[in-house]
């Protein structure tokens, strides 16, 4: 009932005293623990057994589902069988812990509980012995003189004609098996069992109770019993047997049937193979050291509670309805204590100095003196200077370039076959800050546009493009007389960037509603500008810029539309490598360039007509010698610097 | 609600950019005229997308100049000259004298001005980069940069001489023919890159219309 | 002297002035720069606004709103080539107001997809096919460059030199959608072991020729940005002298 382990031959448990053999049952070493048990006939129990019954169970009458051989008794006493719904019948048959009040009246102990043998071996002092097992002692000291009897009746079973006589004495030293060779156990504590009994009885035994007797051939005498839940310092557990646990369900664990079996010396070879298990490192460090308790403590019977309510009423050492984890308790005593690596202790360290750190006020830097910008100072003055000398004092003079470039010859052709009526679109697409390049560059070409007569339509997709435009082509008209509306207008502004540029090329008399400087109408209405309805009806495009977007968005865009009419592109001289490929593919889209200051000067000569390039000749040609003047000492430097580096190493 | 907006403007792009592609393999006059109205459309938005950037530059330093910010006088100048040019150009028109003279006496000249740092700043620069850092890329920059410049400007010395005709051609086999390889792959890597990012707008994996 | 030339003296003399106070900055930031900067922005910006609204807004939408009255209704042709526009523009200033802005995704989206297909269409009709034919139509033998007119060997060298630029270029580009690649090495260097010493050589190639010719080309387009702005430099030096000269004269020239 308490789940306590207790010896095979053990009649009661050591530990609540409760009965673990059912009276009368002729009980034999042979019997298997949990081996069926046939419980007797209400009519063949002594009364005091029967009333026990029919207050525990609610019944008087066996189920009648008893196994066959058995005799079945009568129902002289209604018995209850209080079991519930589905459990076993000897749940509800468990007698109460304290049922030494209720144990058998006198007169009537079994003949098999007197036939209790005494312990042969001398007990230890009254002193060492716990009071549970003092009085087991006593009790067995009691019923010593209680000898079997050959004529004890055993359990009845359902065939066997039962007679109304007390159970029998439990088992006979005939019917007992002779206790095993104990392995250390000491005698005094398996003096429950009487030690001289003799071998297993039959179980067809006619002397005893066939309730006594265990229909099962196959079990060898071991009472069935629930072990306690007691773990060893290996933490195993007993091992759980699956089977049937008889009336009175005391289940012996396998290490007390180990421990009755005769020793069978293992071979000295086979014992010497076996190395002692040793449990490696890694798994040793895994277990959890004083962290869990390998003893379940078990309390004292008189300080165990008394269970109130519920089936198991008034037994002591039922097992707490509520999880023991729910109940606040201290922690053990030096439970959990962490294992530190050196590495983790040394990250930790490392960890806490960060914090540490953070924690510190930094210290205010002193502030670091700005260093004079010299090298920007002394570029400065050079480039000024050499950019002025020539403004302000005339020289030096630089040598004119001779060789024309080959783009010259081709762009001045273009101008040259240009159609003579039809009006050249000429595109200000660069910012302000470029027109002092812009201007000496482009200048020539118009100067040799306006030559030819070609009257020139200006348009720009910047907002400062128109006031540009009529800047340089004012200039250059004064120089030829030219009229504005007459020789040349400015269509003005074209917001939308590529778009724009698709819509002008697709459509330019839809693109633009009003002119700059014109009259306020539209400027398609101008007479120059008449028969321009379509891209193609322009002679020339001529696009004046110095991001290399523009130019491929130009020649990207308007092409479709051109219809073979030549794209001329004026750039900076940054931008010429980006619009080289379009102007050097086997079907080219820009058919003429015109780039840098040089090419300006040559055509300014070609043109025999001195312009704005060659007022700015001398001063860009001393600058960019200040120019390359740093840039060679600066490579010297370097090599100086790598060599001396080099050498140092 | 806002998911529906989003998705129909998502939409209504990929249709608008389908048609405008279209226009550039199809020779339909019913797609050509959807066409022109649609970048008519654009070009008029895009007007009035400066404006509206006009709007937020005033609101900026309108409230810099409200909560006092550090350099709130610069700010204030600012303001002024924006309002009195845009003002003045609404009222007069651009092609006035008084705009010809805002944008020929203080744009132009300060533009240019800026663009003539360049020259110091872009000098010290590539003075810098010969004399500190010396890789391979480095070095062959400095000496393509180098060749272009010996062989464009004119020579104080020796111009005009066998030398500097030698050097004239080097720098237009070496701008023409070698920066012209590099060139045309940098055109045909940005236009890739051109292409993939309108097709993410037309495809609808761009976004950039918000909500 | 006249009021035009008084004008012209005044502007001349702002002019000159707002140029020395930028070139200040070649000593350091001061407060004239920023003077300058400041002013110019505001110019440049109230300038542009000014222009959009009279090159484009006024004559397309005002103008013709005006002149129609509300018989612009009736007008279909009007209708979209003005109402429309005039309502994406409110639907696009709209924006202005955060609790309004959803309605403003309409223009946007209308302008970012007129502007990708825009942009795709010319580039791969503009750009991607021609030069890509281009590249490959060089390599004919019996080509002749057409606008140098370049044939034979020196024709070969010259294309095997563009094709090589054109293949290693493109090659140290990479163009995918993993972030994780966007900055690793496009090339390594391999030991190659020799009888007599063992040296590193590029490996891949390719990559390693585009990253020579990319700073190549970087190299020509520098040297040209350089030029293009010694050749501004010198033009407002220039115009200092002129200034100066019409300053000068202006302020002997007057009583």
């Amino acid at each position: 009932m308490c789940s306590t382990l207790n010896l095979e031959e053990a009649e009661t448990c050591k530990l609540c005293g409760s009965r673990l053999k059912p009276t009368g049952r002729l009980g034999t070493p042979s019997e298997e623990p949990g081996s069926q048990m046939r419980l007797p006939s209400t009519g063949e129990l002594p009364p005091w057994l029967a009333r026990l019954r029919k207050d525990v169970t609610g019944r008087g009458n066996l189920p009648p589902d008893l196994p066959p051989g058995e005799p079945s008794a009568p129902d002289s006493e209604e018995l209850p069988l209080s079991t519930p719904e589905g459990g076993p019948d000897w749940l509800g048959r468990m007698r109460q812990a304290e049922s030494e009040d209720e144990g058998p009246p006198e007169g009537e102990v079994p003949d098999w509980i007197a036939k209790a043998a005494p312990a042969p071996s001398p007990a230890p002092a009254e002193g060492e012995v716990p009071a549970w097992l003092a009085r087991i002692r006593a009790k067995a000291e009691a019923e010593a003189p209680i000898q079997e009897t050959p004529e004890q009746e055993a359990w009845p079973s359902p065939a066997a004609p039962e007679e109304a006589t007390p159970p029998p004495a439990p088992s006979s030293p005939d019917l007992i098996p002779e206790p095993p060779a104990t392995l250390g156990i000491p005698d005094w504590l398996l003096g429950n069992r009487p030690e001289d009994s003799p071998a297993a009885p039959e179980p067809e035994a006619p002397s005893q109770p066939s309730w006594l007797t265990v229909s099962d051939s196959d079990t060898t005498g071991k009472l069935p019993h629930v072990p306690a839940l007691i773990l060893d310092e290996a933490g195993a557990l007993p091992p759980v047997r699956d089977e049937e646990l008889g009336p009175i369900s005391v289940e012996v664990p396998d290490w007390m049937t180990e421990l009755q079996a005769p020793p069978t010396a293992a071979p000295p070879e086979a014992r010497s193979n076996l190395a002692p298990a040793t449990l490696p490192a890694w798994l040793e460090a895994m277990r959890p050291v004083e962290t869990f308790r390998s003893v379940v403590e078990i309390e004292p019977e008189e300080d165990q509670t008394v269970e109130a309510a519920g089936p198991l009423a008034g037994l002591r050492g039922v097992l707490l309805a509520e999880p023991v984890m729910a109940m606040p308790r201290m922690p053990t005593v030096g439970g959990g204590r962490l294992e530190v690596t050196e590495r983790q202790f040394a990250q930790a360290e490392l960890l806490h100095r960060l914090v540490e750190e953070e924690q510190r006020e930094a210290k205010a830097r002193p502030q670091a003196r700005a260093r004079p910008p010299l090298l920007r100072w002394l570029v400065s003055i050079v480039l000024f200077v050499a950019a002025a000398v020539p403004t302000f004092a005339g020289g030096p003079a630089f040598p004119l370039p001779l060789l024309q470039p080959r783009e010259l010859d081709v762009l001045a052709s273009l101008v040259d076959g240009a159609p003579a009526g039809q009006p050249v679109l000429v595109v200000f697409d660069y910012e302000a800050g470029y027109a002092g390049e812009l201007e000496a560059v482009a200048g020539p070409l118009i100067d040799h546009l306006m030559n030819r007569g070609l009257p020139l339509a200006t348009l720009s997709t910047r907002p400062t493009g128109p006031p540009l435009a009529e800047r340089l082509v004012a200039q250059v008209a004064a120089r030829h007389g030219a009229v504005r509306q007459e020789a040349f207008l400015h269509l003005g502004y074209l917001s939308g960037g590529p778009t724009a540029v698709q819509l002008f090329a697709a459509a330019p008399t839809q693109a633009v509603f009003r002119g700059y400087l014109g009259p306020g109408g539209s400027p398609w209405l101008e007479p120059m500008l008449q028969r321009v309805h379509a891209l193609s009806d322009f002679g020339m495009v001529v696009v004046i810029t110095t991001g290399t977007e523009i130019a491929r968005v130009w020649a990207e865009q308007t092409q479709p539309w051109l219809a073979g009419r030549p794209l001329v592109m004026v750039l900076s001289a940054g931008a010429e490598p980006m619009v080289r490929p379009y102007y050097e593919a086997l079907q080219p889209k820009v058919q003429g360039i015109l780039s840098g200051l040089p090419a300006a000067v040559a055509y300014e000569l070609r043109l025999a007509a001195p312009g704005i390039a060659q007022t700015r000749w001398n001063g860009f040609g001393l600058g960019l010698t200040g120019v390359e003047g740093f840039l060679i000492i600066g490579l010297l430097y370097g090599i100086v610097a790598w060599v001396l580096r080099g050498r140092g190493a | 609600m806002r998911s529906g907006l989003h998705f129909l403007w998502t939409a209504l792009a990929i249709l608008f950019g389908t048609l405008v592609l279209a226009g550039y393999v199809l020779d339909s006059p019913a797609l050509q005229s959807i066409r022109s109205l649609l970048m008519q459309w654009a070009v008029i938005l895009a007007a009035a997308a400066l404006l509206l950037g006009l709007v937020n530059m005033l609101s900026v330093h309108w409230n810099k100049v409200g909560a006092q910010e550090k350099g709130w006088p610069y700010s204030a100048l600012l303001l002024l000259a924006l309002l009195a040019t845009f003002i003045l150009g609404l009222v007069f028109g651009p092609d006035s004298s008084l705009l010809s003279a805002l944008f020929n006496d203080i744009q132009q000249p300060v533009e240019a001005s800026l663009v003539a740092l360049l020259a110091v700043t872009l000098t010290v620069a590539g003075f810098r980069l010969v004399a500190r850092r010396r890789n391979l890329a480095s070095v062959v920059f400095a000496v393509s940069a180098l060749i272009v410049l010996l062989g464009t400007g004119p020579w104080l010395v020796g111009g005009n001489g066998s030398f500097f005709l030698t050097m004239g051609e080097l720098r237009a086999w070496w701008s023409q023919v070698w920066a012209a390889g590099g060139a045309r792959g940098l055109l045909l890597g940005v236009a890739l890159g051109a292409t993939v990012t309108g097709l993410r707008v037309l495809l609808g994996s761009d976004r950039p219309y918000g909500d | 002297m006249t009021d035009a030339a008084l004008l012209e003296l005044i502007g001349t003399a702002v002019a000159a002035l707002l140029t020395i106070m930028v070139l200040s900055y070649a000593l350091g930031d001061n407060a004239f720069f920023r003077l300058a900067a400041y002013l110019f922005i505001g110019v440049a910006a109230g300038y542009a606004g000014a222009v959009a609204w009279h090159d484009v807004l006024e004559p397309r939408l005002i103008a013709p709103l005006l002149a129609a009255g509300p018989a612009i209704v009736n007008d279909s042709t009007q209708l979209v080539q003005v109402v429309a526009p005039i309502l994406l523009v409110i639907l696009l200033l709209s924006k202005v107001a955060p609790t309004m802005g959803r309605l403003g995704g309409l223009p946007v989206a209308l302008m970012v997809g007129v502007g990708a297909g825009v942009v795709v269409g010319g580039a791969i009709t503009g750009t991607l096919v021609p030069q890509t034919l281009a590249a490959m139509g060089s390599l004919n033998p019996a080509g002749v460059a057409p606008q140098t007119g370049e044939t034979g060997l020196e024709r070969l060298v010259n294309v095997l030199i563009v094709l090589l630029g054109t293949v290693s270029t493109l090659s140290y580009f990479r163009l995918t959608g993993r972030g994780d690649q966007a900055d690793s090495a496009r090339y390594g260097m391999r030991p190659i072991r020799t009888p007599i010493v063992t040296i590193s050589i590029p490996w891949p190639i390719l990559p390693f020729l585009g990253e020579m010719f990319i700073a190549l080309t970087f190299g020509v387009m520098f040297a040209g940005a350089l030029s293009a702005v010694i050749l501004v430099l010198v033009e407002r030096l220039q115009f200092l002298a002129g200034a100066g000269n019409i300053i000068l004269g202006g302020l002997l020239a007057a009583p």
